[in-house]
């Protein structure tokens, strides 16, 4: 009896991947907007994998610590990194144009999402983004940006300053670029 | 006029702003102050995840790390980790060209000729230095991020004891361990430094052995090694025809320490978690084999 070819184009398509491809699931962020991705991006996270493979991912699957605009970027990314034709180089293409526009707060936003839905990749790189920007600073701005209140005394602090005088070498300005 | 009116009038600008800030109503109701433009949203309190800090600054290039040590205590203790240390370097490690290094492996020389040769007669030499209370510091090298310093003791120009420090730069503290309890001649020793990845011990190897005279075969040698963990010496069984090169200090790969053997023949390798010490004869690589590996 001869199979007929459903996929002409294909031969070796896994039929499990081509459904995870056409289905799609529906994530609502925490101001109440909804975004439907295709489950093959979104089994990209490792949290929302878990979800499905618990099958308890039917319906909406509710993000309530990601709001819309972060969520709508790392859905962005989500798709890139899904697509099929995209080469390994394109992909790290789009990986530094996607973060090299972000403010500060938008990294720290998308870092905090990655980090709730386990996304390695763009954990990874953003990480790397926020180190590269934070490298050249000064310690105040890094206070700033973190919103850290120093809770050492004048002397502690100039006694470490000391310490390693020439780390505070060739500090950037303080404006955030 | 009524007197609201008369009092604005006399109150300049920054008497009002004055009286405002005491707490005094206002005497005339005024156009409605310009609501203040929303705090962006990013200027909330961002509650940054201790591990996501530690995270991302151990992408951060050592001078930056010991620089914001000082934002605050937090900071401090999650920068001086060990586990910091550790994820740190391993950023570096991972960032390492190995590839340069393939490279050159593949256009060394000696791969032509039927054995690779190593120069093992220049003087095992580290970098050192000599203090007046009659100590001496040996740079040997580095484990796991450690940097491992030898620290002879000499007393009438002979090593009385040694110690071996380890030292982690970016805590900034170091363990230390006493290296022999009894005076040992330095010269016919091959040393050891690795890391037991099972149970987190720091592991230093000696063996020595006695030659009556120059180049004469090595007999009786003997060997101990020392694991943090147990803080003791343990014998090692060792065997005539097991000898490292004397004055060297092994190569710590994974699990296993390898010396070239003395006579230049082969490998001496000790295995960490057993004990075991045993010769392994040096493999003789083709052009193929090398191409193979590099795909």
């Amino acid at each position: 009896m001869a199979r007929k070819n459903r996929n002409p184009v294909g031969k070796n398509v896994d039929p499990e991947a081509q459904k995870k491809k056409t289905r799609t699931l529906t994530l609502k962020s925490s101001d109440g907007q909804e975004f439907s991705i295709s489950e093959s991006a979104a089994v990209l996270s490792i949290a929302i994998e878990n979800m499905v493979e618990d099958d308890c991912a039917g319906g909406v699957i509710p993000l309530p610590l990601v709001d819309g605009g972060t969520l709508a970027r790392v859905i962005t990314y989500l798709n890139k990194h899904a697509e099929d034709g995209a080469s390994d180089e394109e992909k790290r293409k789009f990986d530094e144009e996607f973060v090299s526009g972000m403010e500060m707060g938008v990294l720290f936003d998308v870092v905090l999402a990655a980090n709730y839905l386990d996304i390695r990749g763009l954990l990874r790189e953003v990480r790397r983004r926020i180190a590269d920007r934070m490298k050249n600073k000064s310690v105040e701005w890094v206070r700033k940006t973190f919103h850290i209140e120093s809770d050492f005394t004048p002397e502690e602090e100039e006694q470490m300053k000391k310490e390693f005088a020439w780390a505070w070498e060739g500090v950037d300005s303080d404006v955030d670029d | 006029m009524p007197f609201h009116l008369y009092r604005y009038l006399r109150l300049s600008r920054l008497c009002r702003s004055r009286l405002r800030r005491s707490g005094l109503r206002r005497s005339r109701p005024g156009p409605r102050p310009r609501p203040r433009p929303r705090p962006r949203r990013y200027s909330k309190p961002v509650h940054f995840p201790s591990d996501l800090i530690g995270e991302v600054c151990s992408w951060l290039p050592i001078h930056a790390v010991l620089k914001f040590q000082s934002v605050n205590k937090h900071w401090n203790t999650t920068l001086r980790d060990p586990h910091f240390a550790y994820l740190h370097y391993e950023r570096a490690y991972g960032n390492l060209p190995y590839n340069t290094i393939a490279v050159e492996y593949f256009s060394y020389p000696a791969v032509n000729s039927s054995r690779i040769s190593i120069q093992q007669n220049s003087p095992w030499s580290t970098p050192s230095c000599s203090f007046l209370d009659g100590t001496t510091l040996n740079l040997l090298g580095s484990i796991r991020g450690f940097i491992a310093v030898r620290k002879d003791y000499l007393y009438l120009h002979e090593v009385s004891f040694s110690k071996i420090l380890l030292y982690n730069p970016v805590t900034r503290y170091g363990s230390q361990f006493y290296l022999y309890e009894d005076q040992r001649s330095l010269g016919l020793l091959a040393w050891g430094l690795g890391y037991d990845w099972r149970n987190g011990d720091f592991v230093v190897v000696w063996i020595e052995y006695i030659s009556p005279w120059k180049d004469s075969p090595p007999r009786n040698p003997a060997g101990q090694v020392y694991r943090t963990g147990t803080l003791a010496w343990q014998n090692i069984i060792t065997s005539n025809d097991i000898n490292p090169a004397a004055r060297t200090l092994g190569a710590f790969v994974g699990d296993w320490i390898y010396w070239l053997n003395s006579d230049n023949t082969g490998l001496v390798r000790f295995t960490i978690h057993s004990g075991e010490l045993s010769a392994i004869p040096l493999p003789l690589p083709t052009i193929e084999d090398i191409l193979f590996e590099l795909r």
